[in-house]
């Protein structure tokens, strides 16, 4: 749905894009993650078809953002962080302005209206002050906004900023929404914990350069060799971390406070083989759960290895002596 | 000992100060300006010189004297319209920039927040003014000038600025935006500056006058004796330091935290001014050559009267404050130790505060009328001989002004005292009451008046009828008196009560004292109930401040 | 360390926070949580002295913000969401500033300095203009200029605001080795899920009330009794629902594919449950306990009408 092809942008000498080459699935919700400056604004301008690119094009529905920036916009939209409201006009004057700027017909501006309203639950403030409205209301109100002409692709520039719990938690939930009914959503934010929760890819970014794009555990496996699980017995850890070390399905194991680290054996491990020994050996199993590094973890390792080219690469093969036998 | 002397020179170089400093004279701005100003300032001097160079005949020491006069007013220019600048954004800048909460979470107190701001705009002007020094080294060129004339101008300029800068800096303490701190600073400056004109004027007057008559002047203060020292020195220095502290402690008052006490450096204040007064008042009196007019002291001793009434109603306003919690109050007060202690009565909010500013207005009203009574009558007329009638128009009829008038003002200060403290208890903030006092004032005095000037026409022999006057009213005091001045009977009213003849005087004083008792009393009792309903929980409260 | 009892703030006829009343302990590190206009910003400045109460009182380490502001100063360090910098000084000079503001005699000035720009990350930034920093720069000179004093207490008011993913642990960090240096800290903040990580204990607000207060873990406890375990199998999920249905303590079983959630109360014998299993030849590929987060609380127990 969304793809760039060396994608660069350039103030100057300073390279604000370099050589981006993403690529967004038709129904993904892609978390967008990066310091501040690494290019994140950026890239979302320039698949609004509001900036220009320096070098490189980015693929928008198929569309080029060169080439064809109108049929783009009739396909995305784009939510930036912040965007002023008109304070003295009510909510469905608001939103019908915005229909008859997306070109929707007079006769089902209204019928559209309320079925975003509805979409979004503020048909109870439909005839509110936009002035009137909690912050968090407002950024509902942005994101109908951006709905109102079905878009198939939206971006949306940390669309929870500065909402109180509530309000985030509700505008997830949306997001969630959307991607169900299929829309393809860009989502950059600083919150790596909510984004982790919500986007089923991920993309890095660091200065201008994309460390990483792609599911969170496959980025995770290239950080951390192999498979790993993490278990907690109620009996005996250090005899069940021996017993594991000894079992064929495993590749390592170790101790490290109450839980235990084990690295499956690449080819023959297999999860149940594990469990079914923690058990049966009765050492008493409690939680048992393949590893799965989180948002804030995968992040910081990414981008402290950010000069390196060591993701771009394939992983290198350890070096390790064999065990066993 | 080092302690010691670190804390002092905390005071020099203030935290303030420092940061000031190393920021302003980082940027370019500062520089700029001052090489304006400099440069503009040597043109100018340069113009004038040439200009009267270029005169026929020209006498050198005339143009040492014009291009010197012409530096002194630029200087003064600088001081009076440019320097205040400074000072009316400083406070009210950080709070536009929001930095100004981060100051007040560390522990620098407002007086040293205030005292740190005037310095720093104090340096800027002694910057400015120091560095044009230079310049008038061009009328020393040509004579008619001495050191003196420039110690004199330049001593003239530090005492000036330094009152500017402290109110500009007060200024910046009262206002919400900094656009408004300049147009305000400005706005009200003009009265200052006359002041401060009359005030050099008062000093040096022969020497200005030698000075613009081309004769080499000597700046002594060669008062002719103690009367003019005082007149001319002593009343105005008094002024200016009344003045600096009303500026310093009104810009401290307003950066305490709300829950500090606003009032105790006030109530001292007007104590220390009151006496100030009265002593100038008196020593006027007492050593004025050829003995002053009978007249002249009694008007003295008069005006001496309202304008500590005037000031009266000012320091009584702070018993309109708002009604305080009884929590906060018990531990507040019973905390205090040492000097503190002896302060307790005159704690804000507290009712003995109220009491206490009524006797203290008593009694330094009655503690300044007797020995201004005193100067008014000749020593050998005072005091009057029992028995003997006051004959209208004598001496001794009209020294009895001076108490009466005393007495009126101290009555119509309970009234204000008692309403004070009621309002306090009426109104949730403590502006709303302040400005209902304000009302009431008003009222009391100028309704009254108007009734009495519709009345006017009622008159018999030059002198009104009372019919209809309410008693109680101060102007219809000041009135009397200035009948009695005039030679006319000092007041003569008086209305029959059961067969006795009740003065006017009695009566409208004691009117007011009863008013202002029963205000005072009301005041107590809604303070009560308000107390114990505080202890019920904040909505209570928050109905009872309502009703 | 910081006692509010009975606190309420009226700002003319709204009432900002009615009759609040919780406990700090010493080396806690508490979370303040509540939507927009809920009173949160409005009680830290009263603990700050900065406002004071209509009613009711706060003590921070003992002292009354309302009878003894200055002594509060002393020992509290506050950090507003929106301040300013000073224009014209560098990052050393504001710092210095505010070291002598607080009457820290100069000998041990530079030493202090030094010390509070190490711990958060100066070093490299002494000579560089205030004004020039970059938002996380910005909030860790402000957190320096709170540590000058060496305070007791910090109150921090949304810390976080603006910051990218890395400052943001980075603070994280910060805060946990403050805490661990013994001093005890207020934090307001919108995102639960950086709050649960970092704080031991939260109070939750709205609408001026309090809500809810305490350790997290009993905040958690009392508001879902209930834990519930989630159950990855690989095959035969009808012999593990059966297996499951075995046992009477587990409760609201659900199964989605391949995935069996089930709720328990108090403390029961998982690993007998997990040898039945076994036993019954399931294949287990994950069994977690699903720990119900601050966020799930916040949701239940608060109603969210705004102000």
């Amino acid at each position: 749905m969304i793809e760039t092809t060396n994608l660069t942008k350039r103030y100057g000498p300073m390279r604000a894009l370099d050589g981006l080459c993403l690529k967004v699935e038709k129904g993904d919700i892609f978390g967008f993650i990066g310091p501040n400056g690494a290019g994140k604004t950026t890239t979302i301008r320039i698949l609004a078809t509001l900036l220009g690119a320096t070098s490189g094009d980015a693929l928008v529905c198929g569309y080029s953002v060169r080439r064809h920036p109108k049929d783009i916009r009739r396909m995305i939209g784009y939510m930036p962080d912040s965007f002023g409201v008109y304070e003295e006009m009510r909510v469905d004057e608001y939103l019908e302005f915005f229909a008859a700027a997306h070109g929707i017909a007079r006769g089902s501006r209204t019928k559209v209206v309320s079925d975003i309203l509805a979409l979004v639950d503020l048909g109870h403030k439909r005839e509110s002050l936009i002035g009137q409205l909690s912050r968090g209301t407002q950024q509902r109100l942005g994101l109908a906004r951006v709905l109102l002409h079905d878009p198939q692709v939206l971006l949306l520039d940390e669309p929870a900023s500065g909402l109180d719990p509530r309000a985030r938690i509700e505008i997830r939930e949306l997001i969630r929404e959307l991607g169900r009914m299929g829309k393809t959503i860009l989502i950059s934010s600083h919150i790596l914990p909510e984004l982790g929760d919500l986007c089923n890819r991920v993309g890095i970014l660091e200065r201008g350069k994309l460390l990483h794009q792609g599911t969170l555990s496959e980025v995770a496996s290239r950080l951390r060799e192999g498979r790993w699980v993490q278990a907690r017995v109620a009996r005996d850890p250090e005899r069940a971390v021996a017993a594991l070390s000894a079992s064929a399905e495993v590749q390592e194991a170790r101790l490290e406070g109450d839980m235990i680290s084990v690295r499956l054996r690449d080819g023959t491990g297999s999860v149940a083989g594990v469990s079914d020994l923690l058990v049966r050996e009765g050492f008493g199993l409690l939680h048992f759960q393949e590893e799965e590094m989180d948002l804030e973890q995968v992040f910081l390792r990414v981008t402290r290895r950010a000069g390196t080219a060591a993701l771009r690469a394939k992983p290198p093969q350890p070096e390790r002596p064999e065990r066993g036998s | 000992m080092g302690g010691l002397l670190a804390r002092a020179s905390r005071w020099v170089m203030t935290p303030i100060l420092v940061k000031e400093l190393r920021a302003t004279f980082r940027g370019w701005r500062f520089y700029a300006a001052h090489g304006v100003v400099l440069s503009l300032f040597a043109l100018i001097l340069l113009i004038t010189l040439i200009v009267w160079m270029t005169e026929p005949d020209p006498n050198p020491s005339k143009v040492g004297r014009v291009v010197f006069a012409m530096f002194a007013v630029f200087q003064a220019v600088l001081v009076v319209l440019v320097l205040p600048a400074f000072g009316c954004t400083s406070v009210v800048g950080e709070k536009e920039r929001k930095s100004f909460d981060l100051l007040l979470t560390t522990t620098l107190t407002p007086a040293e927040i205030v005292w740190g701001k005037f310095t720093a705009t104090m340096t800027y002007s002694c910057l400015f003014l120091i560095s044009t020094l230079p310049l008038v080294s061009i009328a020393f060129l040509f004579g008619g000038v001495s050191l003196v004339d420039l110690g004199f101008c330049y001593a003239y300029l530090l005492v000036s600025s330094v009152l500017l800068n402290l109110y500009a800096v007060f200024i910046s303490t009262t206002v919400k935006t900094s656009q408004r701190g300049v147009v305000i600073c400005y706005l009200f400056l003009a009265p200052l500056v006359i002041a401060l004109g009359a005030l050099g004027v008062l000093l040096a007057e022969k020497y200005l006058e030698r000075l613009l008559n081309g004769r080499a002047a000597e700046l002594t203060f060669d008062f002719e004796n103690t009367f003019e020292a005082v007149l001319r020195l002593g009343a105005p220095a008094f002024l200016y330091a009344a003045l600096l502290g009303f500026f310093f402690l009104s810009a401290t008052n307003r950066l305490k935290s709300p829950t500090a006490n606003h009032s105790t450096s006030f109530r001292i204040f007007y104590v220390l001014l009151v006496a100030g007064a009265a002593w100038i008042a008196l020593w006027l009196m007492e050593t004025s050559p050829g003995k002053m007019a009978f007249h002249d002291r009694l008007t003295l001793a008069l005006a001496y009267l309202y304008g500590i009434g005037a000031f009266g109603i000012f320091s009584q306003v702070f018993a309109a404050e708002e009604p305080v919690l009884p929590l906060r109050l018990r531990t507040q007060v019973g905390r205090m130790t040492g000097v503190r202690a002896a302060l307790r009565p005159m704690m804000p909010g507290s009712v003995n505060g109220a009491v206490f500013c009524v006797l203290v207005n008593g009694l330094v009203l009655a503690a300044s009328v007797l020995p201004l009574w005193y100067g008014v009558l000749a020593p050998e007329s005072f005091p009057a001989p029992p028995g003997v009638h006051a004959e209208p128009g004598s001496a001794h009829e009209l020294a009895r002004a001076v108490p009466f008038t005393a007495a009126c003002i101290f009555a119509f200060l309970c009234l204000l005292s008692g309403a004070g403290v009621l309002f306090s208890t009426m109104f949730r903030r403590t502006s709303t009451a302040k400005g209902m006092l304000g009302l009431l004032l008003l009222a009391v005095l100028l309704v009254p008046l108007i009734a009495w000037l519709v009345v006017v026409q009622d008159m018999e022999d030059g002198v009104p009828k009372p019919y209809g006057i309410a008693v109680t009213n101060l102007p219809m005091a000041l009135v009397t008196v200035w009948f009695g001045l005039e030679q006319k009977p000092i007041v003569p009213f008086a209305f029959n009560l059961h067969g006795r003849s009740i003065p006017y005087s009695a009566a409208f004083c004691g009117a007011h004292v009863a008013l202002g008792l029963g205000l005072f009393l009301w005041g107590m009792l809604r303070r009560r109930r308000l107390v114990q309903r505080a202890e019920l929980g904040p909505t209570a409260l928050a109905e009872g401040a309502k009703g | 360390m910081i006692e509010i009892r009975g606190l309420s703030k009226w700002y003319d006829q709204f009432l900002a926070v009615n009759d609040l009343s919780f406990t700090v302990k010493k080396g806690d590190i508490f979370g303040f949580i509540g939507p927009n206009g809920a009173g949160k910003t409005t009680t830290m400045k009263v603990l700050a002295t900065l406002l004071e109460p209509s009613a009711g009182n706060a003590f921070v380490a003992g002292h009354s913000v309302v009878d003894d502001p200055e002594k509060v100063r002393h020992v509290l360090g506050y950090m507003p969401d929106y301040y300013g910098v000073y224009e014209g000084l560098t990052v050393w000079e504001y710092l210095d500033f505010f070291a002598s503001a607080y009457a820290i005699p100069r000998r041990r000035r530079a030493r202090i300095l030094e010390d509070v720009m190490e711990l958060t990350d100066l070093t490299g930034l002494r000579t560089r203009m205030a004004s020039d920093l970059s938002k996380g720069m910005t909030q860790r000179l402000c957190l320096a200029k709170t540590l000058i004093h060496d305070p007791q207490v910090l109150i921090l008011d949304e810390p976080a605001s603006g910051l990218d993913p890395r400052a943001r642990i980075e603070l994280r960090i910060l805060l946990r080795e403050l805490g661990e240096m013994g001093k005890t800290i207020l934090i307001s903040s919108h995102i639960l899920t950086e709050l649960a990580d970092m704080c031991n204990a939260v109070a939750i607000l709205e609408r001026g009330t309090l809500i809810a207060s305490g350790g997290v873990d009993e905040i958690l406890r009392r508001t879902m009794p209930f834990t519930t375990m989630v159950l990855r199998v690989r095959a035969e999920v009808e012999r593990a629902k059966e297996v499951l249905g075995r046992f009477p303590f587990v409760q609201r079983m659900e199964a989605r594919e391949r995935e069996i959630s089930f709720q328990f109360q108090g403390e029961q014998d998982i690993p007998a449950l997990v040898k039945q299993l076994a036993l019954s030849d399931v294949p287990i590929v994950g069994l977690e306990e699903q720990k119900a987060d601050l966020e799930d609380v916040f949701m239940k127990i608060t109603k969210g009408e705004v102000a």
